[in-house]
């Protein structure tokens, strides 16, 4: 009896298409994660385009006041001054999404580059960063945050700069513990070895290794970033009307109960956003694990 | 004749890991090693053996004692790079999962090998041409001096050749090659800087029994073929015996024995080497350990034979 041939000898050709779609993360690949990765890039799209292809002008006051979706021509409604609330989402995506992913840009920078000095170099410097790192962390984050906005005065710029100061130290903890585990590692060791200077090692043997895990820890905190400035507009300390951003907008539907529109389209604009992302975060995850079995 | 130059000296080196009570992993270690010769560094786990290899690199600064390597004192690496003179020391680890960086291409991890052995080759041409003006006579050796023998590989690719790999898998990562294959890359790397003494920290023992011989018989060959000094440790005396030229017997932190590798073999003094030889597997499904007698377990004052 002959047994059967599991592979085959002759190597086979995958058309372009195919070969594109493999090199789509796996978990993007899946029913859920496809959809997540669509919205994203959906939202991506009404960030470049969204004041061009709003059916009115965002701060113009001249549709009826608090309309209910579908009247008016206002598919999602009005607000209290008669603003396209439509229109003010794919508007407001611009201020929220464009300011989430620049703090968490931010954010990854300085914490990352924190965490890896910290982690690389040890005793006094790495005792000198962690303890900072632990004060800021020791506050409470959304007071803090608030504090500082207060401090700085109430500004979209202001907000990202109050947003960045409590949520670096979380890179910078994780970075750290990566860059210790991987210190020890004998390939660092035979790197100093055939004489890489501090700088070669943390660029060659140190900086692709943490690569990985702090873009996927980056991409599944661009929905909490979104929420916290979010939160910071509906405190008043973000944005200043009459610029639209979402968190500002539930703040507004917050003031009129009955009106559920005003409120709940903008907090499922962020919801959708955070949830993307967070899909996104998880496929990112599992495509750059370098344990991982590759599809 | 003149006494040839050891290329490292090593002088009653202590090594204490901190602790309390601290650890006296190594207690006055003392020998020497000389261009192209192999030495076997044997001994149970836990011995000071990979202590005395980290302490030759400067990877773990030593208490006391005196290590040279080609005259120059072999300080403590710190945080900043390795002086140039002392990358003539090379070493080959033990695990082979974490020996090379998982997210580079072995061919641009051998490379820097070869981009050190080129800086090692500037510096000591730069150094004959002061000496040049020197109207002494030049040292027969330099500290930087580099061997680039005529046939040595010169690509990474012709290196992975030489350790039996193949030249194309230079474009590969380190996940797709076995642990024997992985070490035979670890060692083209080490190998390709020209260093003058090479170090194998058990460089076999996570690998299966079939690709023992092999890594450490290539380890050897190639280090013999450019001169390189080779100190093999190990706690398998049978591999060690088949490549060493020179035995150094490692109990408690000590060297309790040394000689040509026939001779500890053939008729040995100490008795944790006998002990040691006596458990080399035969294969009855025994299974014995190595073990000093009891009556001879003195770890202060261990007999010494030279």
């Amino acid at each position: 009896m002959t047994r059967p041939q599991l592979t085959a000898d002759v190597p086979v050709r995958r058309s372009l298409t195919r070969r594109i779609w493999r090199a789509v993360p796996k978990g993007l690949r899946q029913p859920l994660g496809a959809v997540a990765l669509l919205i994203a890039l959906a939202w991506l799209v009404v960030c470049a385009v969204g004041p061009q292809i709003a059916p009115f002008d965002p701060l113009a006051q001249d549709l009826p006041r608090l309309a209910p979706p579908g009247e008016a021509g206002a598919v999602l409604g009005t607000d209290e001054l008669g603003r396209d609330l439509f229109s003010r989402i794919l508007a407001g995506a611009r201020v929220t999404i464009g300011l989430a992913l620049l703090l968490v840009c931010l954010s990854m920078l300085v914490g990352s580059t924190l965490g890896l000095v910290a982690g690389f170099f040890g005793r006094w410097v790495d005792e000198a960063i962690m303890r900072f790192t632990d004060l800021v962390l020791a506050f409470p984050t959304v007071i803090l945050a608030m504090v500082t906005a207060a401090a700085l005065g109430a500004s979209l710029f202001n907000a990202v700069l109050a947003a960045l100061v409590v949520s670096w130290p979380q890179y910078a903890r994780v970075v750290r513990s990566i860059v210790l585990g991987l210190r020890g590692n004998e390939f660092v060791a035979s790197g100093r070895l055939l004489g890489f200077s501090a700088g070669q090692s943390i660029r060659v043997d140190i900086l692709p290794n943490v690569t990985g895990p702090t873009l996927v820890m980056a991409s599944l905190d661009i929905g909490t970033a979104a929420l916290l400035l979010s939160g910071l507009s509906f405190l008043g300390l973000g944005a200043k009307p009459p610029t639209p951003e979402w968190g500002s907008m539930v703040s507004q539907g917050v003031t009129h109960l009955n009106q559920w529109w005003l409120g709940v389209f903008p907090g499922l604009a962020i919801l959708t956003v955070v949830i993307s992302f967070n899909f996104i975060g998880d496929a990112l995850r599992d495509a750059l694990d370098p344990g991982a079995e590759k599809a | 004749m003149t006494e040839p130059m050891p290329v490292i000296s090593v002088r009653d080196v202590h090594v204490d890991y901190p602790g309390h009570p601290p650890v006296h992993a190594v207690r006055g270690v003392s020998f020497d090693l000389f261009e192209g010769e192999v030495v076997g560094l044997v001994g149970e786990s836990g011995c000071g053996k990979s202590t005395m290899a980290r302490v030759l690199t400067g990877l773990v600064p030593r208490t006391e004692g005196e290590v040279e390597f080609l005259g120059e004192s072999v300080e403590a690496l710190g945080i900043g790079r390795r002086p140039v003179e002392l990358t003539g020391i090379q070493m080959v680890f033990q695990d082979p999962g974490s020996s090379l960086n998982p997210r580079r291409r072995v061919g641009s991890q051998i490379m820097d090998g070869l981009k050190l052995a080129a800086y090692r080759e500037r510096r000591r041409l730069a150094e004959l041409e002061d000496l040049l003006d020197d109207p002494d006579l030049p040292p027969l050796l330099t500290r930087t001096a580099s061997r680039s023998l005529p046939d040595q590989p010169k690509t990474p690719a012709e290196w992975l050749e030489r350790v039996g790999l193949d030249a194309a898998d230079a474009n590969r990562y380190p996940r797709s090659f076995s642990g024997g294959q992985r070490q035979r890359i670890a060692t083209a790397r080490a190998l390709a800087a020209q260093p003058q003494v090479l170090i194998g920290d058990e460089p076999i023992s996570a690998l299966d029994a079939s690709t023992q011989a092999r890594v450490a018989y290539l380890m050897s060959t190639l280090a013999v073929s450019q001169g390189t000094a080779l100190l093999f440790i190990s706690h398998d005396l049978s591999v060690v015996r088949l490549i060493a030229d020179r035995l150094l017997v490692m109990w408690s932190g000590r060297i309790v024995e040394s000689g040509p590798t026939e001779e500890v073999w053939s008729n040995p003094g100490h008795p944790y080497t006998k002990s040691l030889l006596a458990a080399i597997p035969a294969p009855d499904g025994a299974g014995r350990l190595p073990a000093m007698p009891e009556s001879q377990a003195d770890f202060d004052a261990p007999p010494v034979i030279h």
